[in-house]
Order: structure tokens, then C-alpha cells, then sequence
């Protein structure tokens, strides 16, 4: 199998729902899941998750309503055909909220900005 | 002979107390025969043989490394699986009273064992804060095939037809309920949610798929069984001219082997590690 996973941290500090669509959105974006792709139904993500159904069942209609999924009813979910076209401000916002949340999660974890930057730098240039 | 003596009631109850025994013994004294997850991976996984496709050393030492976080989350299954053996033995002892069916004993020992595979499921489940989904549709048909369920509910109408006899009917009733109930815990495993802890997800769906298929099958297996000893067994006592029964004899017989040889070549999907 060459698909992808979604992670679910109960310790992290966002909610089971945002980390869901976060995570499926930055799937979508990097190409990992292709365009018609069939998701698993809501139970059974839900029940893999372990979250609610209502958990998986707000992640996949916002998504939707951003276009990002389609819904075809009893026969479930797929990825959208085309990604939506987000304008080049969402992206940038998008990137920039990414890294705040990111950077924050550190800071509470003890690290100084220092040993953040020097890390990130070491993960991008090997 | 000194068997001679003995009723074939009397003998399918001796021969039934001593197998439970012999399984319980063996569940005591060799619990990873009937638990350890790496009895699941052996040759076509390349552990110990290799027949049809050998892992190299890294992937060998990847897939070890799964095996063993999956064996600490799911807990201390030998333990549970040594319950089972002195439960097992209990009901060898409750098999030679006469005043209780022997298939009694027998299926409930089955549904021992399906019950530590269950609690293996529910243990794994509260063993970590993480958890991780593969994004593909599952099927509970691809660990449970139909053609499993369709042997299944031959060897258990089998039975059901001995009922007819009213020495067969408590027997062939335990013998129903308890199929019903061991394929029961088997759609429940088949339906059970993917358990991965998210080191090595990709592997580790893999394994949670192969030991799925593996466990849900071992438990048709053992849902299949009592009705094929009580079919062998009843068969055995009527007379020559009850051509029916030869022919429920024949298909039961059919069926089981026909699960065992499912149960004996699980390994359907050749390994694509990357």
C-alpha cells in the first residue's frame, strides 16, 4: 500500500477535528492523494481514529464546503477532480498559521528560538 | 480390547476429554503457538523460510520491529492465553460427566480462545494516546472471504440436520449456537478498526491486515470444527441405510476442509516495502 495516514494526537494541543483537516488538506495539496480518490467512510476512519463519527463527519463537510472533497452520497466520499483554486494570500496565511502553531508547540515544549531555528534549518538543509 | 467396552457415546466423551487436555497443556506450556503474532509471518514472509519471497535484512529487522511494539501494545497476551489453557483443561474435566452434551466443553474452550483474541483488540486500542488511519476503504469481506462464511454456515445447518435424532438435538444445538457465536467474534475482528501505532505505518498496516485475515480465519476454523466432530461423530452411530446423513457427512466434510486449506494459505498479498 503506497497511501497516506492521518495522525490524531489526543495530547496535541488543536482538537481530533482541525488535525483531520489539516492533515487531509496538506495531502491533497502535496499530491498524496489523487484526484477522485474514494476516502474511507466516516465510521470507519472515525472508529481507526478513534473519535466520534460527528469528529470525522465536520472534518469531511468543511472540506467539502471548501471544495477540497466531494460528496456523492451513500457511495461516499472522494477527493475533488480539481484542488480549489486557493488565491495566493490563503496560501501564504495558510503557511504562515502552519509555522505559528508550529513554533508555538515548541516554545511550550522548552525550546528557545535559537535551538528552533537551528533544527528547522538543519531539516531543510541537509 | 478394552475400548471394546466402552459405547461410542461413551468414547466420543473419553476421546473429546483428552484432546481438551492435550490442547490445554499445550496452551500453558506453549502460549506463542496459539498467540504470537510472528507464527503469522512465517515463510511467505520470509522470517524463517522464504518459499515464495525472502525479506532482506533491514526489511526483516523493520518487520521484527513492528511485530514486537504491536505484541507490548496488544499486553500480556501469554498470560491471558495461559488462562485459557487451565480453562481448557477445567472443561476436559467437565466433558466426562455424562449428564453434560460433550460438545459443550469443546465449544466453549473455542470461545475462550475467540474471547482472548477479542480482548487482545480492546487492549491494543487503550494501549496509546496516537492514533493512526490508513486513508483506503476496508472491506470486513477481505478478512472474512464469503465463501469462508458460506463453509461455515454448511458445517453448522450440517449439524442442525442431526437434530432429527432426538439423541443428537441438545448437541446439535450447543453446536449451532456456538458457531453463531465464534463467527460472531470473527465479523467483529474482521470489523475492527486498523491498529497502527504510526512508527512505521505503511508495515504496520500491512501486519494489522495479515494478522487480521489470520485471526478472523483461525476463528471460522474453530467456528467450523465442533459441528464437523459432531457430524463425524453422530455419523459414525446410524445405520447403513440413512444415505442422507452420508451425503451431509460428505459436503460438512467438504466445507471444513475447505476452510482449513483458507486457513492454511493465508498469505494472499506479496509484500511491497518500500
Amino acid at each position: 500500500m503506497n497511501g497516506s495516514f492521518l495522525i490524531v494526537d489526543e495530547t496535541a494541543d488543536s482538537p481530533p477535528y482541525r488535525q483531520i483537516v489539516d492533515q487531509l488538506r496538506a495531502a491533497i495539496e502535496r499530491g498524496e492523494l489523487r484526484p477522485q480518490m474514494p476516502l474511507p467512510p466516516v465510521r470507519q476512519l472515525a472508529g481507526d481514529l478513534g473519535v466520534a463519527p460527528n469528529t470525522v463527519a465536520r472534518a469531511y463537510a468543511e472540506l467539502q464546503s471548501e471544495g477540497w472533497l466531494i460528496g456523492e452520497g451513500r457511495r461516499g466520499t472522494r477527493i475533488a477532480a480539481r484542488i480549489p483554486n486557493r488565491d495566493r494570500h490563503a496560501r501564504a496565511r495558510s503557511l504562515r498559521e502552519a509555522v505559528e502553531r508550529f513554533y508555538a508547540l515548541l516554545q511550550t515544549r522548552g525550546f528557545t528560538q535559537a535551538e528552533i531555528v537551528a533544527e528547522v534549518m538543519r531539516a531543510v538543509v541537509p | 480390547m478394552l475400548l471394546e467396552h466402552y459405547s461410542h457415546a461413551a468414547l466420543a466423551r473419553i476421546l473429546t476429554a483428552a484432546m481438551l487436555l492435550f490442547l490445554g497443556i499445550f496452551q500453558i506450556v506453549a502460549p506463542r503457538c496459539f498467540w504470537g503474532l510472528s507464527m503469522y509471518f512465517k515463510g511467505a514472509w520470509g522470517l524463517s523460510i522464504g518459499a515464495r519471497r525472502a525479506l532482506d535484512v533491514s526489511q526483516r529487522e523493520r518487520l521484527t520491529r513492528v511485530l514486537a511494539a504491536r505484541e507490548l501494545a496488544e499486553g500480556d497476551a501469554e498470560a491471558r492465553m495461559r488462562y485459557v489453557g487451565a480453562f481448557t483443561i477445567m472443561m476436559a474435566a467437565v466433558a466426562l460427566f455424562p449428564a453434560i452434551p460433550y460438545v459443550l466443553p469443546y465449544a466453549l474452550s473455542c470461545l475462550a480462545m475467540a474471547a482472548s483474541v477479542l480482548t487482545s483488540y480492546l487492549h491494543f486500542r487503550r494501549a496509546t494516546a496516537r492514533r493512526v488511519a490508513p486513508l483506503v476503504r476496508r472491506s470486513p469481506w477481505q478478512s472474512l472471504p464469503p465463501i469462508a462464511m458460506a463453509a461455515t454456515a454448511i458445517c453448522a445447518l450440517g449439524s442442525a440436520a442431526f437434530a432429527i435424532y432426538p439423541q443428537f438435538r441438545v448437541g446439535s444445538a450447543i453446536v449451532v449456537i456456538s458457531t453463531i457465536a465464534l463467527v460472531a467474534v470473527a465479523w467483529r475482528v474482521a470489523l475492527a478498526p486498523a491498529l497502527l501505532l504510526g512508527d512505521d505505518a505503511q508495515l504496520e498496516y500491512l501486519v494489522d491486515e495479515h494478522v487480521r485475515y489470520c485471526r478472523v480465519m483461525g476463528l471460522v476454523a474453530q467456528a467450523c470444527a465442533p459441528p464437523t466432530v459432531l457430524v463425524a461423530l453422530a455419523w459414525a452411530t446410524l445405520p447403513s441405510n440413512a444415505h442422507f446423513f452420508d451425503g451431509v457427512m460428505l459436503i460438512v466434510a467438504l466445507a471444513f476442509v475447505a476452510v482449513m486449506v483458507m486457513n492454511l494459505n493465508p498469505m494472499r498479498k506479496r509484500i511491497g516495502l518500500a
